[in-house]
């Protein structure tokens, strides 16, 4: 048994009081049959075992009283030799006489082991010493070979046994008889024959050999532990003749020294996973630590009878406190701490308040800051495994960022879902700003660059009605100065950004340029914080947007700056849009009149009157046209068409509709074939659910008038108005163009005489309403009759008049119309 | 002048009776009720008796619901408006290509 006394520092640490009645592992000490007693430096008993208390005669208690040198006998300086050995070895081993509590003594082969500051003493009472037996008569001699329990054998010195005593037999079991002449080597196991001879030659050498620790094996073949004293023997001349071997069988005790020394192993081993477990907690704990200081959030613990009791740097950074502030603060203190830089103090701190109030309860909210910043803070009771409630988390995460984004995704989404909505790109972009207004601004003002360089103010947004009034005369009062070097003009000149974090007194005055009225309503507007971001789209800047914060105290860093050029970036576009719409607008009529022929060609005997007039407003150009032209072999061909839709694809679909037409017009000489080519040139190129509409004619000059050949696709049938004012419809329908790919069509002749008209129009003329009242055929009708005999020309008049000044409403569809006569 | 759709489901087809103005203006309304209505693949009867009006916006969202229609193996039919609203089926030849029916009951699946 080995302790070191780095092992005992952890037996301390495992049993606090190493210096208690009780031993470590005394049950276990209490097994052994030798005697254990552990004796403190200054050579107290401070343990014993069972067997110690039965061989010495002492109680337990009487032997922790007793000191080392009250049970082992010698003399002073023996014991000074045990205390030098002990110091110098850990480990002594020798002979000890110990004294009982009755005075007796008796030798004892002792081992001590320094363990720390203690000596742990291991006796086994050995009986009559060696050394003992000389002097004794041979007779005793005898007596007391016999009666040992030891093995107790002579042997010569070339190892023949010569004597043999019981203790012999019953260890080895080899009756006397069985062993007297043989070799000792008899004894010993195949692998330690080497082992006798050499103990042989030492013996021969005259030493003794002493607590010979080693194996032998019995009549029956077990190898036992075996303990050996072998001493020489001497005759009377003081030769050695041969040598006598006291043996003890200690497999048992080697047994229960394994088990001791297995139970020391485990013991280190739990000290080992003790120790690591307290480290790895004492790792945890300075994780955690790490953790919660590097911790985004903030943390602040209380008990729960509100006491704080952690934070982390986090958290006075997020609260804007120094370390010192908590000193001995109370939580009441805290919060009154807090106020000045609260948005709205009141309000936080009731609701602070009330969660405390109720130590189960969570909750979460945001804290606004008047610089701007936005703190989550999630509250929530903190309970140990058992459920025991001990105390309160809060945690602080800083959202200011995450809210901007928030506010500025909300923000230019509806400020987007404004400028698609509507095409009033002033009214727009004063929804935009009241949008600005409050969560981004306390004021938002929206200028645009005039055409002639002037600064126009177009939208203001502020909370407060009265205000919006104010700005505007302000502006009216005191233009803007186009040449300033900061603010508005500087913005749309540079086309750069400007951020006044914070408006000091001084550049309040500067801006008022000098004027104590201007300053004085500045100072009104209690103007605190100004970014002032250009609207520039596709490379031109065509106005600024102002943000302002006044009353509200707070103001604008560079993240809000970046969601204001965003803003305007989008603003702008739109602006931007509704030029180009504005211009898209005319670009569409535009191409529509440039679809349309410029100038109606001169025919022989037939005058031409065309009425184009577009419906609706502005992009919504329609796919009306009308065309005349040469076919060769002196015919013509009239065309009016509808290419049903509006806008800029309409009117181009109107163009190639009109193009196909011309050159169809080449190759066939059957209106119902030009339309049949048109047909199936509108199915390879119009989307679904586009179709178009035509009336063709072709007009060929006869001798006594003019013979038309009709073919309608889908188209209202051409009305001819006779000379005389009769008035009919000619043609027969025919399946509209561009959706299927058989189409019916046919071919109407009809004669024109001079003075008769052919007039092709579009459903524009009769499908114009009032009150809900379409205008009609007959009305077509009756406006015709009443034009009988007059010029081509003001019949188109009459017509187009007549059809405005019938509709209650603006006009819906565009309007085509021609009108050819036959003349002399 | 508002355009009224009403949609009822009879055993066989679903009814859109159609009331008002159909121009370019209202087509598309009646285009978006035309094309809920199709979403399932039942037959459409498309009444429009209550048409006061009727051009070729209407014709569009017509042959639209025609094509979803014939896209989805379904069927619509119509029942024909007043005569001005029926002129335009008619110039178009739409009068041959599509199905008219007296009475929405008449549909059967």
């Amino acid at each position: 048994m080995a302790i070191s006394g780095r092992d005992q520092r952890a037996f301390e640490e495992v049993h606090p009081s190493p210096a208690g009645p009780r031993l470590p592992y005394q049950a276990l000490l209490d097994t052994l049959p030798d005697v254990v007693l552990v004796a403190d430096d200054h050579g107290r008993y401070v343990g014993a075992n069972s067997a110690a208390v039965k061989l010495l005669g002492y109680t337990e208690q009487e032997i922790l009283l007793l000191h080392v040198e009250d049970v082992v006998a010698g003399s002073p300086e023996t014991l000074e030799a045990l205390g030098r050995d002990l110091v110098d070895a850990p480990v002594w081993r020798g002979q000890i006489e110990l004294r009982r509590k009755d005075g007796s003594t008796f030798g004892a082969e002792g081992r001590a082991y320094r363990v720390g500051d203690l000596a742990v003493t291991v006796i086994r009472e050995t009986g009559p010493r060696i050394g003992g037996l000389v002097g004794s008569t041979p007779a005793e001699l005898a007596a007391i070979v016999e009666s040992s329990n030891d093995a107790i054998f002579s042997k010569t010195l070339d190892g023949i046994l010569l004597s043999w005593n019981r203790g012999a037999e019953r260890i080895y079991g080899y009756r006397a008889e069985e062993v007297i002449g043989r070799h000792v080597s008899m004894l010993a196991p195949p692998e330690r024959k080497e082992e006798i001879s050499d103990i042989l030659r030492r013996l021969r050498r005259g030493e003794e050999i002493r607590d010979f620790r080693t194996r032998r094996v019995t009549r029956d073949g077990r190898i036992r532990e075996m303990w050996l004293s072998i001493s020489p023997i001497r005759d009377a001349t003081g030769t050695i003749a041969g040598a006598a071997t006291i043996a003890r069988d200690v497999t048992e005790q080697a047994r229960i020294e394994a088990e001791l020394q297995l139970a020391r192993e485990r013991l280190s081993r739990d000290i080992t996973e003790l120790k690591s477990t307290e480290r790895e907690l004492r790792f945890r704990k300075l994780l955690l630590e790490a953790q919660t200081e590097a911790s985004d959030e903030g943390i602040l613990v209380m008990s729960p009878d509100g006491e704080l009791m952690s934070w982390n740097n986090r958290f006075l950074e997020l609260m804007g406190f120094t370390p010192q502030v908590m000193d001995g603060v109370s939580r009441a203190e805290l919060l009154e701490m807090l106020r000045p830089s609260l948005l709205d103090p009141d309000g936080v701190l009731d609701r602070i308040r009330r969660v405390w109030e109720r130590p189960e309860a969570e909750a979460r909210d945001q804290i606004a800051f008047v610089n701007g910043r936005v703190v989550e803070r999630f509250s929530t009771p903190l309970r140990d495994v058992d459920g025991h409630l001990y105390g309160r988390a809060s945690f602080f995460r800083d959202v200011t960022e995450e809210r901007r984004r928030e506010l500025a995704q909300r923000f230019l989404a509806e400020a987007s879902r404004e400028l698609v909505s509507s095409l009033d790109y002033e009214a727009t972009l004063e929804r935009i700003a009241s949008l600005a207004v409050p969560q981004l601004a306390d004021w938002c003002t929206v200028d645009v660059l005039e055409p002639g360089g002037e600064v126009r103010l177009l939208a203001v947004a502020h909370v407060d009605p009265e205000k919006v009034r104010w700005a505007g005369e302000l502006r009216k009062r005191f233009p803007t100065d186009p040449t300033a070097e900061q603010g508005l003009a500087n913005v749309i000149r540079t086309g750069r950004s400007e951020l006044h974090a914070v408006v000091s007194p001084q550049r309040l005055e500067s801006a008022a340029g000098g004027d104590p009225e201007i300053l004085e309503i500045f100072r009104e507007l209690r103007i605190r914080s100004v970014m002032i971001v250009p609207l520039v789209a596709r490379g031109r800047t065509l106005g600024a947007m102002q943000f302002v914060w006044a009353e509200s105290g707070r103001s604008y860093d560079e993240d809000d700056l970046r969601l204001a050029e965003d803003v305007a970036g989008r603003a702008a576009l739109a602006l931007d849009n509704a030029r180009l719409y504005r211009e898209r607008d005319q670009i569409a009529q535009t191409l529509q009149q440039s679809l349309l022929p410029g100038a109606l060609p001169t025919i022989e005997g037939i005058r031409l009157a065309a009425r184009y007039r577009a419906a609706g407003r502005g992009v919504e150009v329609g796919g009306d046209f009308y065309d005349v032209f040469e076919v060769g072999g002196g015919a013509h061909a009239f065309a009016v068409g509808d290419v049903c839709g509006k806008g800029p694809k309409a009117a181009a679909l109107m163009g190639a509709a009109r193009h196909t037409i011309r050159t169809a017009a080449i190759q066939e000489r059957r209106p119902s074939e030009v339309l049949r080519v048109l047909n199936t040139a509108l199915l390879q190129r119009m989307a679904d659910r586009w179709f178009c509409t035509v009336a063709y004619v072709r007009a060929r000059r006869g001798a006594d008038g003019v013979r038309l050949t009709i073919s309608c696709g889908g188209h209202p049938l051409p009305a001819v108005l006779r000379a005389g004012g009769e008035v009919e419809l000619v043609g027969r329908p025919g399946t509209l163009l561009g959706v299927f790919a058989d189409v019916e069509l046919s071919d109407a002749v009809v004669d024109l005489r001079p003075g008769d008209s052919l007039v092709l129009y579009t459903d524009g003329v009769t499908d114009q309403l009032r009150d809900g009242e379409e205008f009609g055929l007959e009305r077509f009708a009756e406006v015709l009759r009443d034009s009988a005999g007059r010029p081509p020309d003001e019949i188109a008049n009459a017509i187009e008049e007549a059809v405005v000044a019938y509709g209650s409403e603006e006009p819906t569809d565009d309007l085509a119309l021609l009108v050819a006569k036959v003349v002399d | 002048m508002p355009l009224a759709v009403r949609v009822s489901y009879g055993s066989s087809a679903a009814v859109v009776a159609v009331e008002g103005e159909l121009d370019l203006a209202t087509a598309p309304d009646l285009e978006r009720s035309l094309g809920a209505v199709q979403r399932d693949g039942r037959p459409v009867v498309l009444d429009l008796r209550q048409v006061s009006f009727m051009d070729s916006s209407g014709l569009r969202a017509v042959l639209a619901a025609d094509a979803r229609a014939r896209a989805s193996s379904s069927r619509l039919a119509l029942v024909a408006g007043p005569p001005s609203v029926h002129r335009v089926f008619e110039l178009t030849l739409l009068d041959r290509r599509l199905e008219f029916v007296d009475d929405p009951a008449q549909v059967v699946p």
